[in-house]
Formats: C-alpha cells, sequence, structure tokens
C-alpha cells in the first residue's frame, strides 16, 4: 500500500458514494454484464440484496484499506466464500475494469489519471489477496458440495424438518451451519443453515422456518419435493462443541435454534463423552414445539440428557413458562457448565445479559444467532 | 546514357519512376518536345504523386483509427445506452421479484394473524366460560348443598362454553369465506401482469438479465408457495 495515496482513495469514494450506494451498484453490475454477458448467470434473478452487499463491501474495503491485519483476513475469507458462486481467477481483471469505468462515472471532473492509477493498484491487490486465498481453499476443499432432498416434514405450517443426502460426508463440527442453496428452486440465493445431526454420515438433517416473504425459506419449507437438487457450502460459526472440555453443559434453544443444540447432543452421544447435559427448548407457543418427539426419543435414550420444554406466551401450555433463559436459569447454579445459546438476535442478546448476570464465565459461553432471511 | 525506358515496365508508376523515365530521342527529325521542359514536367508530376501519396496516407491513417473507434467497446456514448437499458431492465426484474415476495410475506403473515386471532379467542372463550360458572355456583351456593352447587358449576360452564365456541365457529367461517373469494380474485395487476417467479419458474432464473416480460395478464391459479 506503500504506494498508493489512501487519502485520495478515500476522498474519491466518498464522491463517488454521495451519488447514492444504490446507482452506484447499479451502474456497476449493469455496465459488467454489458462487457461480460456471461457472468449475468453467476447472480440471481434480483439483484437488490447484491447490490447492497457489494456497496458494503467496497465501504469496508475502502474505509480499513491502511489496517492491513484487519482486511487480509476480512478479504480472504470473502475470496474463499466467493468459490461457491462460481467466481474465477479470470472474472478479477473484468470486474476491475468495470469498477474503475463506475469510479470515472460518477466521479465526473474530479478524475484523474493519477485517481485512476492509484484505484487500479488498490483493486490490483484486492484481488491478489481474494483470489490466491480461492485457490489455496480450492487445493485443500471444494468451494460447495452436492446434495439432494430425500424427505421432507413439514411439521407446522411454518417449519419443517428435511433430509438432504450429500455426494460425500461434509466435514462440519456439531453445531456449526452451512450457507445452503436451493439449486433447483431458487438458484443462486443462499442461506445459513445448521445441520442437526453430528457429522459421519452422508446424511443431513435441517430445520427450516418460514420468513415471511423470504424467498428461500419459503420455497424449502412449501415447496420442497424429494429429489430437490442442493448445494452445501463450507462450514462456519462458532457454536461448534468444545470437546477439550469435560464440564456439564446446558443448551439454550429458541425456535429453530434447536438444529445445532441436536447436533452437538448427538456428538456427545456418538464420543461416549457422558457429560450431564441440560437442553431448554423455548418456544412462544405449543404449536412451534416442532420437534417435541424426536427430543422425548433422546431424553429416553440418554441418562445424562435432560429435556426441559418452555413456552412464553400459550395458556394451553402446562409446563414451564416464560423466557426459556429466566427458566432455564432460575433451576439451578449454572457457572460451571459450558452454556450454548442459539435463537433469533433478540433472544440471544437477551440471553448472553442473563448468563453473565447470572456469573457463568463468558469464555463457557458459545452462541450463534439466527438472522432472519 | 540512360537507355530509353518510357515503355518499359508498364506499372508501378512512383515518383521517382516518373523522375526516371527518358523518351526516345527524335532522330533529328525536329518534331520532338523541348527536353527542359519535359524534365520540368516530370518533375512537378513526381511531385504531385508525392503529395497525393502523403495525403492518402493521411486518409488512410483517420480511416483506420474511426474504424477502430466504432468498432470498439470504448465507444463511451454506446457504452453508457446499453448500461442504462440494463439497468432499467434489472429494476424491473427487481420490482417484479420484491412484489412477489412481499405478496408471499402477506400471505404468510394473514395466515399468522388468523392463527393467533384464533388461539387469542380460544384463550379468551374459556377463561369467560370458567368465570361464568363460577358466578353461577356462586349464586347458586346460598341455598344448595356442595355437590348441587358443583353441578351448577359444570352445567353452566359446558353451556357458555358450547355457546361461545359456536358463536366462534361461525365467525371463522365466515371469514374462511371471504378469504376464499378473496384468494380467487385476480391479485394485484402489477404482480401478476407478468409470470411470478414461482416454485418452478427456472426460465427467468437462470441466464441472462430478465426482460420486462410482456405477457398475457391472466390470473395465476397458483398461490405463491
Amino acid at each position: 500500500m506503500a504506494d498508493i495515496n489512501v487519502e485520495n482513495l478515500k476522498k474519491s469514494w466518498a464522491t463517488v458514494a454521495s451519488h447514492g450506494a444504490d446507482p452506484v451498484a447499479h451502474w456497476f453490475y449493469a455496465h459488467l454484464f454489458v462487457h461480460h454477458p456471461e457472468v449475468r448467470s453467476l447472480f440471481a434473478p434480483s439483484m437488490t440484496q447484491q447490490r447492497d452487499r457489494l456497496v458494503g463491501a467496497l465501504a469496508n474495503i475502502v474505509s480499513n484499506v491502511d489496517k492491513v491485519d484487519e482486511l487480509v483476513p476480512y478479504l480472504q475469507d470473502l475470496g474463499r466464500d466467493h468459490r461457491k458462486f462460481g467466481a474465477v481467477a479470470d472474472h478479477y481483471p473484468a470486474v476491475g475494469a468495470s469498477l474503475i469505468a463506475t469510479l470515472k462515472y460518477f466521479s465526473g471532473t474530479e478524475w484523474t489519471p493519477e485517481l485512476e492509477a492509484d484505484w487500479a493498484a488498490a483493486y490490483g491487490l484486492v484481488a491478489k489477496v481474494m483470489s490466491d486465498a480461492a485457490t489455496e481453499a480450492d487445493a485443500g476443499t471444494p468451494a460447495y458440495w452436492d446434495a439432494e432432498v430425500i424427505d421432507i416434514e413439514q411439521r407446522t405450517f411454518d417449519i419443517a424438518v428435511l433430509w438432504l443426502r450429500t455426494a460425500e460426508p461434509i466435514p462440519y463440527r456439531a453445531g456449526q451451519s452451512c450457507s445452503i442453496e436451493a439449486s433447483m428452486r431458487r438458484p443462486r440465493l443462499w442461506r445459513w443453515y445448521t445441520p442437526a445431526n453430528p457429522p459421519g454420515s452422508d446424511k443431513i438433517e435441517i430445520h427450516v422456518r418460514l420468513v415471511a416473504g423470504g424467498p428461500v425459506s419459503t420455497a424449502l419449507v412449501r415447496s420442497s419435493s424429494k429429489g430437490d437438487a442442493l448445494r452445501i457450502g463450507q462450514p462456519m460459526g462458532e457454536l461448534a462443541l468444545d470437546e477439550n472440555s469435560d464440564r456439564p453443559l446446558l443448551l439454550l434453544a429458541g425456535g429453530t435454534g434447536l438444529a445445532p443444540m441436536k447436533a452437538i447432543i448427538g456428538q456427545l452421544a456418538a464420543s461416549g463423552a457422558r457429560r450431564p447435559t441440560a437442553l431448554y427448548f423455548g418456544t412462544r407457543t405449543v404449536r412451534e414445539m416442532y420437534d417435541a418427539p424426536a427430543l422425548a426419543t433422546l431424553e429416553a435414550e440418554h441418562d445424562w440428557l435432560d429435556v426441559t420444554m418452555v413456552a412464553s406466551d400459550d395458556i394451553t401450555w402446562q409446563g414451564p413458562k416464560g423466557l426459556v433463559a429466566q427458566v432455564a436459569l432460575a433451576a439451578q447454579d449454572w457457572t460451571g457448565h459450558d452454556v450454548y445459546v442459539c435463537g433469533s438476535p433478540a433472544m440471544v442478546n437477551g440471553t448472553l445479559d442473563m448468563i453473565s448476570d447470572h456469573g457463568v464465565p463468558s469464555e463457557q459461553v458459545r452462541y450463534d444467532a439466527f438472522i432472519e432471511s | 546514357m540512360i537507355a530509353d525506358n518510357v515503355d518499359a515496365q508498364g506499372s508501378a508508376l512512383t515518383p521517382d519512376v516518373v523522375r526516371g523515365i527518358t523518351f526516345p530521342g527524335t532522330r533529328g527529325r525536329g518534331l520532338g518536345l523541348d527536353e527542359e521542359r519535359v524534365r520540368a514536367f516530370q518533375e512537378r508530376v513526381a511531385d504531385a504523386m508525392e503529395g497525393l501519396s502523403a495525403t492518402l496516407e493521411a486518409r488512410d491513417r483517420e480511416i483506420a483509427e474511426l474504424r477502430k473507434r466504432i468498432m470498439s467497446s470504448d465507444n463511451e456514448e454506446q457504452v453508457h445506452q446499453a448500461v442504462a437499458i440494463l439497468q432499467k431492465a434489472q429494476e424491473t426484474a427487481d420490482t417484479v421479484i420484491a412484489e412477489a415476495n412481499a405478496y408471499s410475506g402477506q400471505v404468510t403473515a394473514e395466515a399468522n394473524a388468523t392463527y393467533e386471532d384464533a388461539r387469542q379467542r380460544a384463550a379468551h372463550i374459556v377463561a369467560e366460560a370458567e368465570r361464568t360458572a363460577v358466578l353461577a355456583a356462586q349464586v347458586a351456593s346460598s341455598d344448595r348443598d356442595d355437590a348441587q352447587r358443583d353441578a351448577v358449576y359444570w352445567h353452566t360452564y359446558r353451556e357458555s362454553l358450547i355457546n361461545q365456541l359456536q358463536m366462534f365457529l361461525n365467525s371463522i367461517s365466515e371469514h374462511l369465506d371471504k378469504v376464499k373469494e378473496h384468494a380467487e380474485a385476480p391479485a394485484p395487476p402489477s404482480v401478476h401482469a407478468r409470470q411470478p417467479q414461482g416454485a418452478g419458474g427456472a426460465a427467468s432464473a437462470r441466464g441472462s438479465a430478465p426482460a420486462v416480460r410482456s405477457g398475457p395478464s391472466q390470473p395465476s391459479q397458483r398461490p405463491f408457495a
């Protein structure tokens, strides 16, 4: 970055961005597709979200362009992640050319040859980091795995459990999530789902909640058929079971946040660890306790497992009522436990506060929040 | 002495060749042209040829440059036009898909709301029935014994529950009729004027930028999944 005038880059970006993030991104993609129509099929029909993501990424890169330690890992992740979209090294120059053309177009009279050179150099570095990371990753792991739907159970009108078969076992850790594309129904749209069973076989169970207006979740829950083709991307996530610990476990799950917990329980069972585990599964209503029979079976099979279901807003529920974290934390002292939390962002944030107040050290807590899409 | 060569090599007249041409002598017949004047003319022709040649070369360069510009994709105006057209097409596609998603979301939200409403009503009904029964039992308690008071309680509870459930079921039935009417009527025109991107709609999902579709505007029978 020594030769690049970082200040000028930031000023230039500010000028361009002042025209509005969406128009700039619109122009960029239109320019790219005019010059490289073959690239259009790598993107979904609707580009609204894609434009947001592009501008977000560019803004992030520009504002951190002088903080190499932060920028490089981010770019490496981005480069690796782009593999599943079909991006290859050859695409980077085309993207660079359209990017420069876009910046030039929106800069008007402020555009100079020096600015063009600076941007070209900066893009060259970004592209190299991304592309190198992708190439390196290609050597070790595939960009995605092919899978097909082998069974679906719609448990309620908006929650379904799907079983998928993959071409080969995917090396996720119990509790981690994978990005999934419903290739037949909603091509080029990827969403995160968590396998509800431990790794090791070619079958994966996922729990999907229909999000109102969400194209992918709606298709998965209501339009899936056996045989539908899917693609599954690299696993990621902090919620993986820590098998080096021998502390007892408290698992707090809200809604479909049950999935990683089920995987963790499966992993514990498979490893024979017999760590005392308490699962608290909270929903608003009884209708949303979509996996109750399976949980009852697990509890019956394993004497080290205790399952408690909690409803926060259902008068027909005879069991514990309230927020799942409230009910759990009131039951006993958990400060010596490993605590895992998964659910909506609101549930996770509220729960983390309560756990911290309860006195569980933060290094014993792992969590993941499901963002609706 | 330069040989007489005016007739030699019929082609390729270059300025230098013109300068070097010699003409056969008149063989003393006194009918020839003034040699100096002919030489001078040859010089002029050669110069003119050189001038024309230079002009031709300059024209050729200009043509090549213009042709390059016409063919090259760096023709800014053409590119901007194409970009503008593609942007418009993309905006249309984005709008159609956003509307489809919004409609789908609306249907889901309505289903959810209906279910929630039913749930709350059921809870309310149960509570009401209990209240009514307790009151009736209290009224009866003054002049009956315990067993009869319990009987009044349960009888009243049952009657109240049945009446309220009846009214509730009637109102649901009316609501469902309305929903059915609504579902069978054509949905908002902007969504159905073009084909919805429903669960099997792979046509525009792959391939090139979606263009505006001008299909028939018949309402789709298929609900959004």
